[in-house]
């Protein structure tokens, strides 16, 4: 007869057994496995060779690496969490307002959410094409000259911008929409007796209740920013071009040329970058949530 | 006009603003979706059609269009050889072009696509429901040694980037010969540290009495986590399963890599395939991205309550 505790832990491990299983081959498993070929050499078609830190050296120090222009065109579209955060602020703040009506813009303004990346992508294409494109022909008729926009290495990753706001901002509205519901009506009323406009009442309780929401988007808006990957993919036909980032060349080393290990020490690289901007943001922020 | 009635105009004017930014592009792309062939670029927002016949002198006649003006075309009569000056209206006509529909369609199998999609989806879909349900019930309600250890090891794999993880499956797929097969899609997708992460937290908000009193009555474990946890956790269930859904519905990156054979593609795989044979031809790739997005946003409209639960549970809770 097993005794109590034992059959409890039996119990429990045969409930985990089925989780644990894909925990294992899925995630833990191929995070020390990574760890491990990134300081090999292999292309899947002879035997992987220990090359101590060759990799890492060669992706820091060799100019053939384009490293840093990587880095740099990932960083570069950070520039979307902000104006996705604003833009999503806007929507969810004006949806929210007592004015007949206004829950009726929900259904646009949630929508974008449920389209796959690769079909907004392809509209966007021509929304972005140089010569008949709706953003030009829009910006034409303020006079402004036509922009190479999937072409020029300098405007394609604001073009790819462009479209990642578009879609990503509706995330942040339905997150930031329901947070809105969740402040006490109780305060604003307060406010208003108290003599305080609706400009006011926006900096002063709205903007700082809503602190949680401001770090989960900001967070998971730099988790994401940093690993775009479909419409740089779609938008150049694989080529990348000027918006060439991280995330491209952990895809084109390991499936394109092979080199397990060298896609695996990027990808820690990218790694650490995600942790570090994290980490950064999250001091920075519980600064000032102290301060304020 | 009163205070209130300029705030309420301000407040109507930003929500037409931005209802028009994320409405335009897709209003855009229908009505490129549906424009003939030449006429694409013409840059006006309903699709015309040029006819050749026209009635000259009261009669039916063929026409060649010799040179477009401001609001006139020259033509010549291919009858008599005499050119002539017609107005733009009588050799155009407004005529949504449904062709490019059809065209696509028959290059590209999306009614394959969209099944392949659904399969790929409810596996995963059902799959991590079970496994995160039953290990978030593990983590929540049992005793079994090392399990918070195990736990802490669940959370800090949570910061680790999809990337990280893509190489080392590959090559574990590669070796079991699952690359190019549906497996080789679902498998990696059965299992979610933040799904049962999230799960956890929600069976630690039940109410432990319920499960004491079914104990009472003599239910196991197995029938206590099927017939009250289950049941009672429908929201959180939901709201991951959306989530789940409607994420593995629209993944790119990991379908692509891993299906290579044009019958097993997924829709987004299946589209970017489109998007570099028609490279230019925005008429038939404006047809077919509507065609790829038509089922989730027919979804969106009709669980639109859910799909934002989702999100909102998935994220805020996490």
């Amino acid at each position: 007869m097993m005794s109590r505790t034992a059959r409890h832990a039996l119990v429990g491990y045969a409930f985990l057994l089925p989780n644990i299983t894909g925990f294992l081959l899925f995630t833990l498993g191929p995070i020390l496995f990574s760890f491990l070929i990134s300081f090999f050499s292999w292309n899947l078609f002879s035997e992987p060779v220990f090359v101590d830190t060759a990799n890492y050296e060669t992706m820091f120090l060799s100019a053939g690496s384009h490293f840093w222009d990587y880095v740099g065109n990932s960083l570069f579209f950070l520039i979307v969490v902000p104006v996705q955060m604003v833009v999503a602020l806007t929507a969810a703040y004006f949806l929210n307002v007592n004015v007949k009506g206004s829950l009726f813009f929900k259904v646009f303004f949630f929508l974008p959410v449920v389209l796959s990346i690769v079909s907004v992508a392809i509209i966007w294409t021509y929304i972005l094409d140089t010569e008949n494109g709706l953003l030009n022909l829009t910006l034409g008729l303020a006079g402004i000259p036509k922009i190479a926009w999937l072409y020029d290495s300098a405007w394609i990753k604001i073009g790819i911008s462009l479209l990642v706001v578009w879609q990503g901002s509706a995330f942040g509205t339905i997150v930031y929409f329901a947070a809105l519901q969740g402040i006490p009506d109780q305060l604003y009323e307060v406010a208003t007796l108290d003599g305080a406009g609706r400009w006011r009442q926006f900096w002063s309780i709205t903007l700082p209740l809503l602190a949680p929401t401001h770090f989960f988007l900001g967070i998971t808006g730099v988790i994401g920013a940093l690993q775009l990957f479909a419409p740089i993919y779609v938008m150049t036909h694989g080529t990348a071009g000027g918006a060439h980032n991280l995330i491209v060349e952990v895809y084109w080393k390991a499936y394109h040329e092979f080199q397990m290990g060298y896609s695996s020490a990027l990808s820690w690289i990218l790694f650490i970058l995600i942790f570090l901007l994290s980490m950064f943001y999250w001091k920075y922020l519980s600064k000032k949530a102290e301060s304020a | 006009m009163k205070p209130r009635t300029i705030y309420a105009t301000f407040v109507y004017l930003i929500l037409i603003g931005l209802s028009v930014w994320y409405v335009f592009p897709l209003v855009w792309a229908l009505a490129t979706s549906v424009k003939h062939p030449g006429m694409v670029f013409d840059g006006r927002w309903l699709p015309y059609e040029r006819t050749n016949t026209t009635l000259i002198d009261g009669r039916e006649a063929e026409v060649r269009i010799v040179e477009e003006r401001k609001e006139t075309f020259l033509v010549r009569v291919t009858e008599t050889g005499t050119l002539r000056e017609v107005p733009r209206e009588n050799l155009e006509r407004i005529s949504p072009n449904w062709k490019n529909y059809a065209q696509v369609w028959q290059l590209v199998p999306f009614g394959r696509y969209f099944l392949n999609s659904l399969f790929v989806s409810l596996a995963i879909t059902l799959g991590q429901l079970i496994t995160c349900s039953l290990g978030g019930y593990a983590f929540s309600r049992l005793q079994f040694p090392g399990r918070d250890a195990i736990f802490l090891l669940y959370l800090a794999t949570l910061m680790i980037p999809g990337p990280v993880l893509t190489v080392p499956i590959y090559l574990l797929l590669r070796e079991y010969h699952l690359l190019n097969t549906y497996q080789g899609v679902i498998l990696p997708g059965l299992f979610s540290a933040y799904g049962t992460f999230l799960l956890r937290q929600f069976f630690l908000s039940i109410p432990k009495e319920l499960e004491d009193a079914a104990r009472i009555d003599g239910s196991g474990r197995f029938g206590i986590y099927l017939r009250i946890i289950l049941p009672l956790s429908g929201p959180a269930l939901a709201a991951l399963g959306t989530f789940v859904f409607i994420g593995s519905w629209n993944d790119f990156f990991w379908p692509s890599i891993i299906l290579t054979d044009p019958d097993m593609q997924t829709l987004p795989v299946g589209l970017a395939h489109l998007n570099d044979i028609y490279l230019f031809e925005y008429a038939r790739l404006m047809a077919g991205s509507l065609i790829s997005i038509a089922p989730a946003i027919l979804m969106y409209l009709f669980f639109q309550r859910y799909v934002t639960r989702g999100i909102v549970m998935t994220g805020l809770k996490g």
